[in-house]
């Protein structure tokens, strides 16, 4: 566990983790596409530009695996997802009814 | 972790010592305000109180008993008109009953409005020199309630505010206190991940019951829930789906197990963490629903900013957003942007946001107080 995480959720200057399951960060500011990020991961580069509030990818996801936020299922892929992908309406589906009667 | 507050007969603690000048039905709550006006006590009016059926009657009554209850209530004085279906008698036995000086007045008896703000104000008077010498004891985390709310969200709210104000209600419930989480309509999309939060099986079962019946209420007013969320602006501003934008709200009243689940305005008797199924209606229903249900103080996350407050108790509004800080300092107690800049973990942020929240229950004067903003609603029931 590096300095910045604490209790699963990492605070760093240009993204969120808010649990150390997610597969996606938020990004607290603009990130332009090339932008390259330090994670406990490795080097993360944005494949397009990362508006402030929107998620990128910290591994690949699959077509059909689960988008993981604040430890919990958000949504699943639609498309292949790739590291440093913009994560969002294009290639998530909501999965509000089946994660409800879970 | 400790504060200073007042200990009521029933074992609770109240962090302000109002005189609460209450209406029982709308017809009499402009002579509420006007005794309110000339005592500096808080009024506590609504739009209920006659002409009510079922459910609507038994919240309305549920919420007038409450306030009288509460622990920052020191005493009460309960203004009627004559003929409405709350009878002031009955309500001020509930006062009675939690040991709290309380007077009533009927405004057709006392000879009109004009005489009724005369009396009325005599008798706030003798109520305030009645409790003025109550002194304020030692109390612990074990003695606070503290109600969650969030409103004019943005994208802080959902990465910092509410995190943040998570980690603080987590300390509470590990010190012995109790968090209450409101907001049904909020709770829909995440009503999966709260029921494998449930302490035992009828929790989660409840959890599933209200926030169906919020749904079906919401359809039959023409806008399902599912398909109203994300909006256009919590889109642009990042989020993908409705789940992930509920998670980010119930984040707020922490990650603990969840003990039960409680009508609008119902007291809370237990300890840890519960869901209320507040009423419906702007934000002011729910905010009153959780105080009146035996909330001290209520904090509110907002990222737009809103001046908000109650009667019942300090409204301490957190903002993740370094522009609102700045900008609405004049409503804004607790900046969490620290988070957002890097400069503070969400544990930092929730321990500094807990002192600011016992400092408040020790008498520091929350912006909403300093303002003097004072709203009291009560809502619709979801059916």
């Amino acid at each position: 566990m590096t300095p910045e995480m604490e209790d699963g959720m990492s605070a760093k200057r240009s993204y969120i983790i808010l649990d150390e399951q997610d597969n996606v960060a938020t990004v607290v500011r603009d990130l332009p596409c090339g932008d390259a990020v330090e994670t406990d991961g490795g080097k993360i580069v944005m494949r397009q530009a990362i508006p402030y509030g929107h998620k990128f990818a910290l591994r690949e996801i699959p077509k059909g695996e689960y988008i993981v936020k604040y430890g919990a299922q958000i949504g699943r892929a639609t498309a292949p997802i790739s590291q440093g992908d913009h994560v969002h309406v294009h290639n998530v589906e909501d999965i509000v009814d089946e994660v409800r009667k879970k | 972790m400790r504060f200073h507050g007042y200990r009521r007969t029933d074992g609770s603690v109240g962090v302000r010592n109002h005189v609460v000048v209450v209406s029982t039905v709308l017809c009499s709550s402009e002579v509420t305000r006007d005794i309110a006006r000339a005592t500096s006590a808080m009024a506590i009016t609504h739009e209920g109180g006659c002409g009510e059926l079922g459910a609507e009657k038994e919240h309305t009554e549920r919420m007038l008993r409450g306030v009288l209850r509460h622990p920052n209530v020191g005493a009460a004085l309960i203004v009627g008109l004559g003929c409405e279906q709350i009878e002031p008698e009955r309500l001020a036995k509930a006062a009675a009953v939690a040991d709290k000086p309380v007077r009533f007045l009927s405004i057709q008896e006392c000879g009109g409005p004009s005489a009724s703000v005369r009396l009325g104000t005599e008798m706030v008077r003798e109520l305030a020199a009645k409790i003025a010498n109550a002194d304020r004891q030692p109390a612990s985390l074990a003695d606070m309630v503290l109600a969650t709310q969030c409103g004019g969200s943005d994208t802080g709210s959902g990465l910092a505010s509410n995190p943040g104000l998570g980690a603080a209600a987590d300390l509470i419930v590990a010190g012995g206190g109790t968090v209450i989480l409101g907001e049904t309509g909020g709770l829909y999309g995440a009503a999966g991940f709260l029921t494998r939060r449930a302490a035992t099986p009828d929790v989660a079962k409840r959890i599933l019951e209200i926030t169906d019946a919020i749904e079906r209420h919401s359809q039959r007013l023409g806008k399902s829930i599912k398909e109203a969320n994300p909006t256009p602006g919590n889109l642009a501003g990042g989020l993908t789906t409705l789940v992930e934008k509920a998670l980010g709200g119930v984040r707020k009243a922490g990650t603990s197990l969840i003990q039960g689940v409680v009508q609008p305005g119902e007291r809370v008797t237990g300890k840890g963490l519960w869901v209320m199924d507040t009423s419906v209606g702007i934000g002011a229903c729910a905010m009153s629903d959780m105080l009146v249900g035996g909330a001290q103080i209520l904090a509110y996350t907002t990222g737009r900013g809103n001046p908000l407050g109650s009667p019942l108790g300090p409204v301490i509004k957190i903002t993740a957003t370094a522009a609102t800080a700045q900008s609405l300092r004049e409503i804004i107690d607790f900046d969490a942007s620290p988070v957002l800049r890097g400069e503070e973990t969400i544990q930092e942020c929730g321990k500094r946001l807990l002192d600011e929240i016992l400092a408040v229950a020790g008498g520091k004067l929350a912006k909403s107080e300093q303002l003097g903003h004072y709203a009291f609603a009560i809502g619709k029931i979801a059916r």
